[in-house]
């Protein structure tokens, strides 16, 4: 019995590496790509290892007389972080709220904010616009934090995963006389650690990689965001693919990082209770 | 109507107030100095130049505010905007809509009319009159004019189609390099037909998928978009349907250049000429030249030659070309130290010598040959372009100029019907007259839908 | 009595507090530009400086919306799309997460491989692809030497495109339903899994009956949000077909994107977004109503 699990084990394992390598075959192309001349990226057949290798378009974002590669990096960061941490606190009470508290209309409210999730946001950009400069939001990191943090995306995705912690966990600390906020932050959010470690990688990968809010609302160049800055870089009059495979590597490197990161989330849930499956 | 225009601005007011907006308090643009000079009359200003990255990669843009500066005293700061990417709302107009202020705005003059629709762009006519200058005398048609027959921008350069060939391939092939004289495009289909060697990969000829080479040769031949009074297409004209016919010939007949369906698959890349050495000609907008010096980002070793664009045996020698130009937008506080910017950068920008062609049309062949010849030639020297080909190539007063792309009612959208209908047509997916009828009937729709 | 209805109206407080600083921020900044953007579809707005001279036109927007051919062919397609793109990445994303919670070796690695898609740049991807599935690409090479007679060019062939750009839009997403999957069943207690295995229940039957309803909650979510996602396909489509061949990739986005920004009809491009949201809207409701019956909470 042991040794036939083991066997498919095995050959599940070698089956999903077949399709890993089918998924990570653009990364492979965008990687190599970094390392050559822009005129060999697209040549076939493709060149796994560059012939004419270079590193002008690794080297070139760090020179760049007119920008600041470094600069929007720490701005990106920035802004990052500050999402995530408002981001966690807000998206986690108000899914709590719609979660766990029994408040009138409810429900109602939440589906009016689930409705928010299927307007197509092409259409909001100009009122948002003019919303942002009135409030002169514009050209500061604020105009691309809050509309990230009033996603209602995660909202929900939490609130899906708090109900289904059983409510006689909460019941029982309530007769204990602990209060909602309590019962919140010590007993809600760390039993939907993987949920929120969810949360937290994908909400990384959007704010890291938006390109739309930047690009609408900041103008500074010194205050300008990554994901807009490696276009600056790598689209001049002619598309210089060798810089923007360049970029777009680098920029990738801390989701890989937030990736592994949270990977442990994903393994430590309640269940670490020491069963093999 | 009022009501709703009310009910908008109770809307936006709302948006305001909840907002607590406090009350707008921009700053004045700062005034020129006390002590005008006659000289430099807004010595001291400052503007605001909306400009796109490509533009501020090289030297070209700092070393032309630089001029500016000496010239006219006038400050430039930038505004960096990013190229809006296809199906992303252009951040500058959207900006400008908003009413943020900007002093000065670069675009081709088909970008340009867009911001002229939207009504953001100062018409410069009084503005020449005040700052006493005579527009016509020194760019002549390349002015950007639009509907209502007012001027919206000053040109500064011309983006002039050429030929450009592969010097290596016409040696291995034991062929001539083709003169600039009658450069038509019978001779130009036969010699591609010479260079190709399909055993080695090799195209004689090769082109885009853009949406001007499915009319650029009825256009050569005098083929109009619009009828006379723009309230509908003309694409019925059988000089529209031979040209389609020609240029998908060229890949899926001809067998010179790689089929559409090939192209379309991403096999030869856009950039196929200058990366793969593979191709023996290629017709393209003047564009193309600014890859040539650029050895380290497209490494070859074969030269390249130049030529004037191709025509219909039995026309006039014609060429297809772009200017790009300089306007300025309606929110700009300083509109007259803004035109006194745009016109010392139309005038000025080509003696840069960034391989840009004047669109002036008071240069004396003087001028013209003593800029080519400290300018272009050796910025090109890699490629050993001599005096008399740029001549022939880029400055021919004889040569018929032809805007690149259909312009008027609906523009826009009729390339894109073009470009899908075109694409089924070479693709093989759809006769020839289907195609033609359901473009035709498509811009109509188009056309009465935006003039409506 | 009375004090139930004291403790109830705490509890209410409560929960307006819990939820007060979101929605006041959401009101803000996404329900108001919401109205705006539906009080826009009801009139002929184009440019915003030009407001002045904007009129409101009733439901002629909408009339000629459905009156409009290439919009309601669009309309179908992304239909269409949603047909192909929901299913499988649901179905897809739950496997992979089956699979990749305990079931190989070098899960770590294996998980991080089938994540990458999700965050590669889209212009590497499109590129990679349109090489792997054009002329002389190894899809078709291979087909042909399968036999298959004329193999066709997915992207670029009438019938394929449209499930083609589906099916790539579904691995390069699917990251994310896994992810969520996986977090999900980390919280299937072990216990009620162990219970399971004690009473003779085989693997398939312990999915069906302790996992699939323990993850019905995330099930819900992922669903309700993938039918959001596959509208808002804008970036795949445009990228690898941009809208083509012919139309056969055009779906709503493409369409609401060049009616607003490219022909500046923004009461036009309104009144699409608006339809849009109501279909969606409606699909929700009827889930959210429905939801009772399977979802386990």
């Amino acid at each position: 019995m042991y040794k036939k699990n083991k066997v498919t084990k095995w050959i599940v394992t070698i089956i999903m590496l077949v399709i890993g390598v089918m998924c990570i075959y653009p990364f492979i192309f965008m990687l190599s790509s970094s390392f050559k001349p822009s005129g060999d990226v697209l040549m076939k057949p493709f060149e796994l290892i560059p012939s004419n290798f270079t590193l002008k378009n690794i080297t070139g974002l760090f020179n760049s007389e007119y920008y600041n590669f470094p600069l929007w990096y720490w701005n990106t960061i920035l802004m990052t972080g500050i999402t995530l941490l408002l981001k966690l606190f807000l998206i986690t009470l108000t899914a709590y709220g719609f979660s766990k508290i029994q408040f009138k209309g409810r429900d109602a409210i939440f589906l009016v904010l689930l409705a928010a999730l299927m307007i197509p946001s092409d259409i909001m950009i100009l009122p948002r616009y003019i919303i942002f400069k009135n409030l002169k939001l514009l050209n500061t990191m604020w105009a691309i934090i809050i509309p990230s943090c009033v996603d209602v995306y995660f909202v929900f995705l939490l609130r899906q995963s708090f109900i289904s912690i059983p409510d006689s966990i909460s019941e029982a600390a309530k007769i204990d006389g602990c209060n909602h906020f309590k019962i919140y932050y010590s007993i809600i959010v760390p039993l939907a650690k993987p949920a929120i470690a969810t949360m937290m990688l994908f909400s990384f990968v959007w704010t890291w990689n938006d390109y739309m809010s930047p690009y609408l609302y900041i103008s500074d160049i010194k205050k300008q965001m990554l994901s807009v800055g490696i276009k600056l870089f790598s689209s001049g009059q002619v598309q210089d693919y060798g810089a923007q495979m360049a970029a777009a590597t680098l920029v990738l490197l801390p989701i890989i990082v937030m990736f592994l990161f949270c990977q442990r989330y994903f393994v430590e849930g309640v269940t670490s209770s020491g069963v093999k499956g | 109507m009022k009501l709703l225009n009310r009910s908008i601005a109770a809307v936006m007011a709302a948006a305001s107030l909840c907002t607590m907006a406090a009350g707008c308090t921009e700053k004045n643009a700062p005034s020129p100095t006390a002590a005008t000079n006659s000289e430099k009359p807004y010595e001291g200003v400052t503007l605001h130049y909306a400009v796109s990255e490509s533009a501020t990669q090289g030297g070209e843009t700092q070393e032309l505010i630089e001029l500016v500066r000496e010239k006219t005293g006038i400050n430039i700061e930038f505004t960096i905007v990013p190229n809006t990417n296809a199906g992303e709302v252009d951040k500058a107009l959207v900006s400008l809509m908003a009413g943020d202020e900007l002093d000065i705005l670069y675009g081709t003059d088909s970008k340009l009319k867009s911001y002229y629709s939207a009504g953001v762009l100062t018409p410069l006519d009084e503005l020449a009159v005040n700052a006493n200058y005579n527009m016509e005398e020194k760019f002549g048609d390349n002015l950007a004019i639009y509907s209502d027959d007012r001027v919206y921008g000053l040109p500064a350069f011309s983006d002039i189609w050429l030929t450009y060939y592969n010097k290596k391939l016409f040696d291995e092939a034991g062929l001539e390099y083709p003169s600039a004289d009658g450069w038509t495009w019978e001779k130009y289909v036969e010699t591609a037909k010479k260079l190709t060697d399909a055993s080695k990969g090799i195209y004689g000829s090769f082109m885009l998928d853009y949406d001007n080479y499915n009319y650029m040769y009825a256009f050569q031949k005098g083929f109009k978009a619009y009828n006379e009074d723009q309230t509908k297409s003309n694409f019925s004209d059988p000089l529209f349907k031979e040209s389609l016919e020609w240029f998908y010939g060229l890949g899926n007949k001809d067998k010179i250049q790689p089929d559409s369906i090939t192209y379309a698959s991403g096999t030869y890349p856009w950039n196929s000429f200058v990366a793969g050495g593979k191709m023996g000609m290629f017709v393209c907008g003047g564009w193309v030249a600014s890859m040539l010096p650029d050895l380290e980002k497209y490494p070859r070793d074969w030269q390249c030659g130049i030529l004037p664009m191709p025509y219909p045996e039995g026309q006039e020698p014609s060429t297809l070309a772009v200017t790009g130009c300089y306007a300025v937008p309606t929110t700009s506080k300083n509109k007259d130290a803004a035109f006194a910017a745009i016109a010392c950068m139309a005038e000025n920008q080509y003696t840069l010598g960034y391989g840009r062609i004047p669109a002036r049309v008071d240069l004396s062949d003087e001028e013209i040959t003593n800029y080519i010849s400290e300018k272009l030639v050796p910025t090109f020297a890699n490629d050993a372009i001599t005096v008399e080909e740029f001549k022939k190539a880029w400055f021919d007063p004889d040569r018929k100029v032809i805007a690149e792309k259909i312009i008027g009612p609906a523009d826009t959208t009729i390339n894109q019907i073009i470009i899908e209908e075109a694409q089924l047509y070479g693709a093989g997916s759809k006769p020839i007259d289907e195609a033609v009828s359901s473009i035709t009937s498509r811009a109509d729709t188009a056309i009465a839908e935006e003039t409506k | 009595m009375k004090k139930g209805s004291a403790l109830e109206r705490k509890e209410n407080r409560t929960g307006y507090a819990f939820i007060s600083p979101y929605v006041l921020l959401f009101t803000i900044f996404t329900g108001i530009p919401f109205i705006f953007s539906i009080v826009l579809s009801f009139t002929d707005m184009t440019y915003l400086t030009k407001m002045d001279s904007m009129h409101f036109v009733g439901l002629k927007n909408f009339i000629e919306m459905f009156k409009n051919k290439e919009v309601m062919a669009a309309l179908g397609r992304t239909g269409l799309y949603s047909l192909v793109y929901v299913p499988l990445i649901m179905v897809v994303g739950f496997i992979l997460a089956l699979l990749l919670n305990k079931g190989v070796y070098f899960k770590n690695t294996i998980r991080g491989m089938v994540f990458l898609p999700y965050v590669s740049n889209m212009v590497a991807v499109a590129v990679v692809f349109k090489l792997l599935l054009g002329t002389g690409g190894p899809l078709v090479t291979l087909l042909g030497a399968l036999g298959v007679k004329d193999p066709p060019l997915l992207l670029l062939s009438d019938k394929f495109a449209l499930p083609t750009v589906a099916a790539i839009a579904v691995w390069k997403g699917v990251g994310l339903n896994m992810i969520t999957y996986l977090g999900a069943l980390q919280n299937v207690p072990a216990e009620l899994e162990e219970a399971a295995q004690i009473d003779g229940a085989n693997k398939l039957q312990r999915i069906k009956n302790v996992v699939i309803p323990m993850l019905s909650p995330t099930t819900f979510f992922l669903i309700v949000s993938s039918i959001i996602t596959s509208l808002q396909n804008f970036t795949v489509i445009q990228s690898l077909t941009d809208g083509g061949p012919g139309q056969a990739t055009t779906v709503m986005a493409i369409s609401i994107v060049r009616s607003a920004f490219v022909k500046y009809q923004t009461g036009f491009a309104s009144a699409q977004a608006m339809v849009m949201f109501a279909v969606v809207m409606l699909i929700t409701l009827i889930q959210w109503r429905g939801q009772k019956k399977w979802v386990n909470y």
